[in-house]
């Protein structure tokens, strides 16, 4: 018997899901309705105490700067990113109150053997390669001179938009590479979707099932079109550049969320109960290196219920069975 | 990541009421089922589901989409369940819920059949109960989809209309909802026959 035969068997069997009384209905949306209003507003209270902080330190620095209290520190006052990590050669064209944080602005370049990792707002990680100039003009606009960056977001709602000479790229809550130089802009999904707003037309590219589009534009404006595995070994100058996981608080579960977007590998729960697992279990202390995820993460795993296999595409987690 | 239930639940922070219309019809019958089947007494479920989606609208800001909504709200009623058990003094091991109940555990264990033929003699209303969690467990349109078409006996071109689509995107639809439904059922069966 087929699998849409079973199905429909099984259905018919079952027959419709009951729904609730009508009038049950009404009352408790009534009463979810108010409990709703009342997190609204509460938000929108805090919303509002966040912009009166915001302005408020912006109107502390301004009048420090008019009385000369902090000279070396015009304007900007508000860091939007951090880097995160990096090794090698970087440079920020400007010196900053801390030398971990990054202004609208600043402009980072990364030298013949520098990598570096930038942690945006909205739960977006900038990873730059070697020889790379990336301009932060704000916390949803930055502008790539040269070379190749990684982009990773995990905010489906907030848009990062990377300018080039070409035209811009748009994320969607993705991962993707976005690479230039003097002759060609070439885009490479890992995961979602982009879209590529150039002079001549925008393009889109999507990663599904493993694979990512790579769309690779010259300066004639002609797109080829090719596709790349999620996990080929291109990947890896990112496993070099990204920083490391802080483990402190995490659950396995976030962990290997984690580990899934760094390797490109689907995490995949042997059951439910592993999954339960994973998000119940939390970790103290500790960092995960990102190039030494398939040593660290059974050593950390050791110390849980669970065990991880790994294969080319994917990680299974299970639960230790008793002996 | 939960991406769909977390942008939801952004819009709902912001007070977005056609998304409040959204969770509301879609997660209001699925949560008052799932109370129902583990409690056995109709009165007290309403004042349970009433307390969670309360509860829930409460911790919104909480929810970072780790675990699916439909999986936060359940999580969040078994608290509410628990502690009504407690104020009236039952147990709740000895009540009918599905996850609970020895016979019924058995039942499921011998439900007639499987996606994938596993199980061997009938036991209709365990595995109506079986059909009826996996079917809410899927996302919205695909439960809808998949009893329009196999209980209700629609064609695809009624679904579409139903649904505001073309023949094709409802194929495609119920395809995947097919393989969702497939998935969640084989889940839960082995979910039931390994407890």
């Amino acid at each position: 018997m087929q699998d849409e035969d079973r199905i429909e068997q099984l259905l018919k069997i079952a027959g419709r899901r009951s729904e609730p009384d009508p009038d049950v209905a009404a009352e408790i949306e009534l009463s979810t309705r108010q409990a709703w209003m009342q997190t609204v507003r509460a938000e929108k209270r805090k919303r509002q105490r966040k912009l009166f902080g915001l302005v408020g330190a912006a109107a502390i620095v301004v009048l420090a700067v008019a009385m000369g209290i902090y000279p070396g520190f015009v304007g900007n006052a508000t860091p939007i990113a951090t880097l995160a990590h990096s090794s090698g050669e970087f440079s920020v064209n400007r010196s900053t109150v801390s030398s971990k944080d990054v202004y609208p602005g600043d402009v980072i370049e990364t030298g013949n053997n520098g990598f570096l990792s930038l942690s945006m707002p909205n739960q977006t990680t900038l990873v730059f390669a070697e020889n790379t100039t990336l301009k932060i003009e704000s916390a949803t606009q930055v502008s790539l001179t040269k070379g190749r960056l990684y982009f990773d977001s995990l905010d489906p709602e907030t848009a990062l938009t990377i300018h080039t000479s070409w035209g811009n790229v748009v994320d969607v809550g993705t991962q993707y590479e976005l690479s230039i130089n003097n002759n060609a802009l070439k885009v490479a999904l890992r995961e979602g979707e982009v879209k590529l707003n150039l002079k001549k037309g925008t393009h889109h590219a999507m990663a599904a099932n493993g694979f990512g589009d790579v769309l690779l534009l010259n300066r004639q404006y002609e797109v080829k079109r090719s596709q790349m595995a999620t996990t080929d070994i291109h990947w890896n100058w990112v496993l070099n550049a990204a920083a490391e996981l802080d483990l402190n608080g995490k659950s396995i579960y976030e962990v290997l969320t984690w580990v899934g977007r760094m390797t490109g590998k689907n995490i995949v729960y042997a059951t439910t109960q592993a999954k339960n697992s994973a998000m119940n279990t939390h970790l103290s202390g500790g960092s995960l290196d990102p190039k030494m995820i398939e040593d660290t993460l059974p050593l950390i795993l050791n110390t849980t219920q669970l065990s991880a296999n790994f294969s080319t595409q994917r990680i299974e987690i299970d639960l230790i069975s008793a002996p | 990541m939960h991406k769909e239930d977390l942008a939801l639940v952004r819009r709902l922070l912001k007070g977005d009421e056609a998304s409040f219309n959204v969770f509301y019809n879609t997660y209001f019958p699925r949560l008052f089922r799932f109370c129902n089947v583990r409690m056995n007494d109709t009165e007290a479920c309403k004042d349970v589901v009433q307390q969670s989606l309360s509860n829930a609208m409460r911790a919104l800001s909480g929810y970072r989409g780790e675990a699916s909504l439909h999986t936060w709200l359940c999580q969040i009623s078994r608290n509410e369940i628990s502690s009504w058990y407690k104020k009236v003094g039952k147990k709740q091991d000895m009540t009918s819920s599905l996850d609970d109940n020895p016979d019924l555990l058995a039942a499921i264990e011998s439900l007639p059949l499987g996606i994938n033929g596993e199980l061997e003699s009938p036991h209709e209303d365990v595995l109506k109960s079986l059909v009826q969690t996996s079917l809410d467990m899927l996302p919205s349109a695909y439960g809808t989809a998949l009893e329009l078409k196999y209980i209700e006996g629609l064609s695809v071109a009624e679904i579409a209309v139903r649904f505001e689509l073309g023949e094709v995107a409802i194929q495609s639809l119920l395809a995947r909802a097919r393989k969702a439904f497939k998935d969640v059922f084989s889940d839960l069966q082995s979910e039931y026959k390994s407890a």
